[in-house]
């Protein structure tokens, strides 16, 4: 990336006139200050602030031009926090029930050292798996309603991941390092495509608790700070300082007071944009402290919207809300919501009895098939891509034939993705007869990302940020783009 | 140190004990062992002792709070394996400890030491060391280093604006003893620090990235700026040095990857002493573009977001400096005197008449008690760009 100066951006920025001036310094000042007096620069400044949703100029606008047409423009993230089990969920494994009982051998991250583990027994599933859709696809009883979307979904089977650990495997999911804290998806997407509204931010991570490793997975690191994911808790104040402390009329004549003051400090300095940048900003907090109550009140949706998603009228927390939440954050022009359902407890960890998957599954199902039905009524899927997934699956075998749980099992996991550019109704890659191992066309986090951002339009190499004396990308040295999942 | 206890039945008996303090020389810094000697052979003397020690007057109460750091001690020396691939879990073969090859490769002048001395005094000793720290601190100042990635002066790493510059400065760092402030007293009594920020388009065109410093790089304040300069302009700032913060007693630490320690402890100390977690940013710090405490951050981002205005707008710890400064205005004097003395004091400067005028107008127009509207302007001065950058 060519950083461009202070003043190359004006000259680009101002009109012939303009550029003119900046020739002679003292009629630029002239200028400036009488543009000051007259209002003129005032009223310039004063219309980018007041820019109507939609407009993609100012600082929230890209930072760079795609390499190629995306299909996706917006994507929403559900992260199901603790390790979905694969073989109970989307990945039927008849010969797991079949050898139940079974003793294996693996040389398994899990298990190694770990004692009480010399042995371990394969575990059949406890739910029962059918065809769905038009296409097949085997879904299992825990997810009813996500089964009656099989026909835009390509679920892939054959994910793995770099770590067994939550906090490595939960950031490497994120961010695609799974030791050092990098810059998250959601701050690379929205660091390349910026944001559509300025009244609200381009990344928000809508989650009722932090996930392991903290607000790690949704920081913009060395990217600039603006791509940072906004943290929104569902309930009273959804983002942090949002609600007005003094009436509005009142908070006009502050900003109005303000406006003056910096403006004052920005006539002799008018060629930083740095200034004109942060003063912008107070238009936008006063805009947010509106567009945000109105964003997250549901009072304006239907009876029959609310109902499919499994909401009650005045419900502000919940799965089904972050959900309802995420579809009109992304018609507002929300580049990136994630949505993460539980924290880094009382999650999908299932150690201690697989039937915990039962209540989880129930929280979220009904509301993902709500969202997915809804973005498609309203031809939103067609440029948003939804992603589902989980930091890794759960081991088909344990210590004992009849153990209650799973163990973390980072060899092989099932996520799914649908909208805009996936190729609909499909099944990509598999694993072996027991859910072990991927025995075709393995998907790695790397590979995820790089499909991610290919739907986006960005050349996952390609895609680079300058830091530390050298060009980081979010998939590192790895990755590639899975054009199996990809439409034609 | 010994421990004698006399179980009061017979039976299983399962015994706990919490170590307050040991000493570090043991493996793990506690060793024990267990003895059980049946009642009969050991007889009266333990009847005595049990009887003593149920005594309230031997209750030793709670155990003492004794002060608690992090800190490093010799471990067993010993050649790591090479990590393939970088990987923990995947060990290649032993390698004996030495200079990395690069740098000779030279074994160590004494095997049984760890090296961990050889290594610092080698650091300490070596001229890139001050060129590095001279940079950085030259960094916090001008918002750029002469070296602008600091953390790389190999071949990947930016050219030296001034090498000239950064090698006297290094040599007179390491002639005063290393003493930095004395190296703050060099840098801000520069010709450079003290150049006006503003510019002519000729300057801009010639050296359109300022690295010639033909005038002062204007710069954001930094989170821990902010905070500092809106607490000391409302008097509220704490000068004294960090205590111990107020973590929850150890004993009651239950802690996991499932349940984090998280906390974010109020204080009005400088920002240097907020309690830092590495999982977890501060919330100002975060907002404010402060470092990621869990990765080595060289250069700060300075990002202008609209949640940053709302900070101003609404935080509860921000109204509250703005109005100890309303509280402190005396009533009975005059608007205009108000107006300057409030401007001094934020701005380090006096109002000019329309700025004055401004001032009075918003607190004219603004309803409710003066007190409010005081409160109100003078957040907006700590909210001002002027406050923000240095120029």
């Amino acid at each position: 990336m060519t950083l461009k100066t202070p003043l190359m951006k004006s000259l680009q920025m101002k009109s012939s006139q303009m550029n003119s001036l900046w020739q002679h310094p003292t009629d630029r000042r002239q200028f400036v200050r009488s543009a000051v007096g007259s209002s003129m620069l005032l009223s310039g400044i004063l219309g980018q602030l007041m820019a109507d949703e939609g407009s993609k100029s100012g600082p929230d606008s890209p930072t760079k031009t795609p390499h190629f047409p995306g299909k996706a423009k917006r994507v929403i993230f559900l992260f199901m926090t603790g390790g979905v089990s694969h073989v109970d969920t989307f990945d039927p494994k008849p010969a797991l029930t079949r050898d139940h009982g079974k003793e294996i051998q693996a040389d398994h991250p899990e298990i190694k050292d770990r004692p009480g583990y010399e042995k371990i027994f394969l575990k059949r599933p406890q739910w029962e798996f059918s065809k769905h859709g038009q296409c097949g696809t085997e879904v299992s009883t825990l997810f009813p309603h996500v089964a009656t979307c099989v026909d835009d979904i390509a679920l892939i089977r054959s994910m793995h991941t770099g770590h067994s650990n939550h906090y490595n495997a939960t950031l490497g999911m994120h961010t695609g390092s799974f030791t050092q804290s990098r810059p998250s998806l959601g701050s690379w997407v929205t660091y390349g495509l910026g944001s559509e509204n300025k009244n609200l931010p381009g990344f928000v991570v809508i989650a009722p608790r932090q996930t392991y490793a903290g607000t790690q997975v949704y920081a913009s690191d060395f990217l600039p700070g603006a791509n940072q994911g906004t943290l929104v808790i569902p309930g009273a104040e959804p983002i942090s300082n949002i609600a007005p402390r003094v009436p509005q009329d009142k908070q006009r004549l502050e900003l109005e007071f303000l406006a003056k003051l910096n403006a004052d400090h920005l006539a002799p300095r008018s060629a930083d944009e740095n200034l004109k940048t942060r003063l912008q900003t107070f238009e936008t907090a006063f805009g947010m402290q509106m567009a945000v109550p109105e964003v997250f009140d549901l009072s304006q949706e239907s009876e029959a919207t609310l109902t499919s998603y499994g909401l009650k009228p005045g419900q502000t927390t919940g799965f089904a809300w972050q959900c309802l939440a995420a579809r009109r954050l992304i018609e507002k022009g929300v580049r990136f919501v994630e949505l993460i359902d539980t924290g880094s407890s009382g999650n999908w960890d299932a150690h201690g009895d697989m039937m915990t998957h039962e209540p989880l599954a129930k929280n979220v199902d009904q509301p993902i098939a709500a969202l997915l039905k809804d973005l498609k009524q309203r031809g939103l899927l067609e440029d948003t891509l939804v992603v589902w997934t989980t930091e890794f699956g759960r081991t088909p075998f344990n210590n004992t034939a009849d153990a209650k749980g799973r163990e973390h099992h980072p060899w092989a996991f099932s996520s799914w993705l649908a909208g805009a550019g996936v190729k609909p109704g499909i099944v990509y890659g598999s694993t072996d007869e027991h859910g072990l191992r991927v025995d075709q066309d393995g998907v790695d986090v790397h590979d995820f990302h790089a499909t991610i951002l290919h739907l986006m339009g960005w050349d996952h190499e390609r895609l680079t940020f300058r830091h530390s004396g050298r060009d980081y990308r979010l998939t590192d040295v790895h990755g590639r783009v899975v054009q199996g999942v990809l439409q034609g | 140190m010994s421990l004698v206890w006399v179980s009061p039945i017979e039976g299983q008996v399962r015994v706990h004990g919490f170590v307050q303090d040991a000493h570090p020389a043991a493996l793990d810094g506690v060793s024990f062992s267990v003895e059980h000697w049946k009642a009969p052979k050991a007889g009266e003397v333990f009847e005595q002792m049990a009887a003593i020690l149920q005594t309230p007057i031997l209750d030793p109460g709670p155990a003492p709070v004794i002060p608690e750091a992090y800190a490093t001690v010799e471990g067993t020396i010993a050649d790591a394996r090479v990590h393939l691939r970088g990987d923990p879990e995947k060990l290649g073969e032993i390698v004996p400890r030495r200079w990395i090859e690069i740098l000779g490769g030279d074994p160590l002048k004494d095997p049984k030491a760890s090296g961990r001395i050889e290594l610092a005094n080698w650091i300490a000793g070596h001229p890139l060391m001050a060129r590095v720290m001279v940079n950085r601190v030259w960094q916090w100042h001008f918002g750029q280093g002469l070296v602008r990635t600091p953390n790389d002066f190999g071949s990947r790493g930016d050219q030296p604006s001034h090498p000239e510059l950064l090698d006297q400065l290094a040599a007179q760092f390491v002639k005063s003893g290393y003493s930095i402030k004395q190296l703050h007293r060099w840098i801000m009594n520069t010709d450079a620090y003290r150049r006006s920020s503003s510019a002519t388009a000729e300057q801009m065109l010639a050296d359109p990235e300022n690295r010639l410093l033909s005038h002062y790089p204007r710069r954001r304040l930094t989170a821990e700026e902010i905070r500092d300069s809106i607490l000391a302009c409302s008097g509220n700032l704490d000068r004294s040095y960090g205590q111990e913060h107020p973590f929850p007693a150890p004993a009651t630490w239950t802690f996991s990857q499932h349940d984090p320690f998280n906390a974010v402890y109020a204080t009005n100390r400088r920002s240097a002493m907020m309690m830092v977690q590495r999982q977890r940013r501060h919330p100002f710090l975060a907002l404010f573009d402060g470092a990621d405490p869990n990765a080595s951050t060289p250069v700060r981002q300075t990002s202008s977001v609209p949640t940053q205005a709302l900070y101003y707008l609404n935080d509860p710890f921000f109204h509250e400096q703005a109005a100890a400064i309303a509280k402190t205005l005396d009533a009975n004097e005059p608007g205009p005197a108000k107006v300057q003395s409030m401007y001094q004091r934020i701005l380090q400067r006096p109002a000019t008449d329309a700025q004055a005028q401004a001032l009075l107008d918003l607190v004219e127009r603004y309803e409710g008690a003066s007190v409010d509207a005081w409160a109100a302007a003078i957040r907006m001065l700590m909210a001002s760009n002027e406050f923000h950058f240095i120029d």
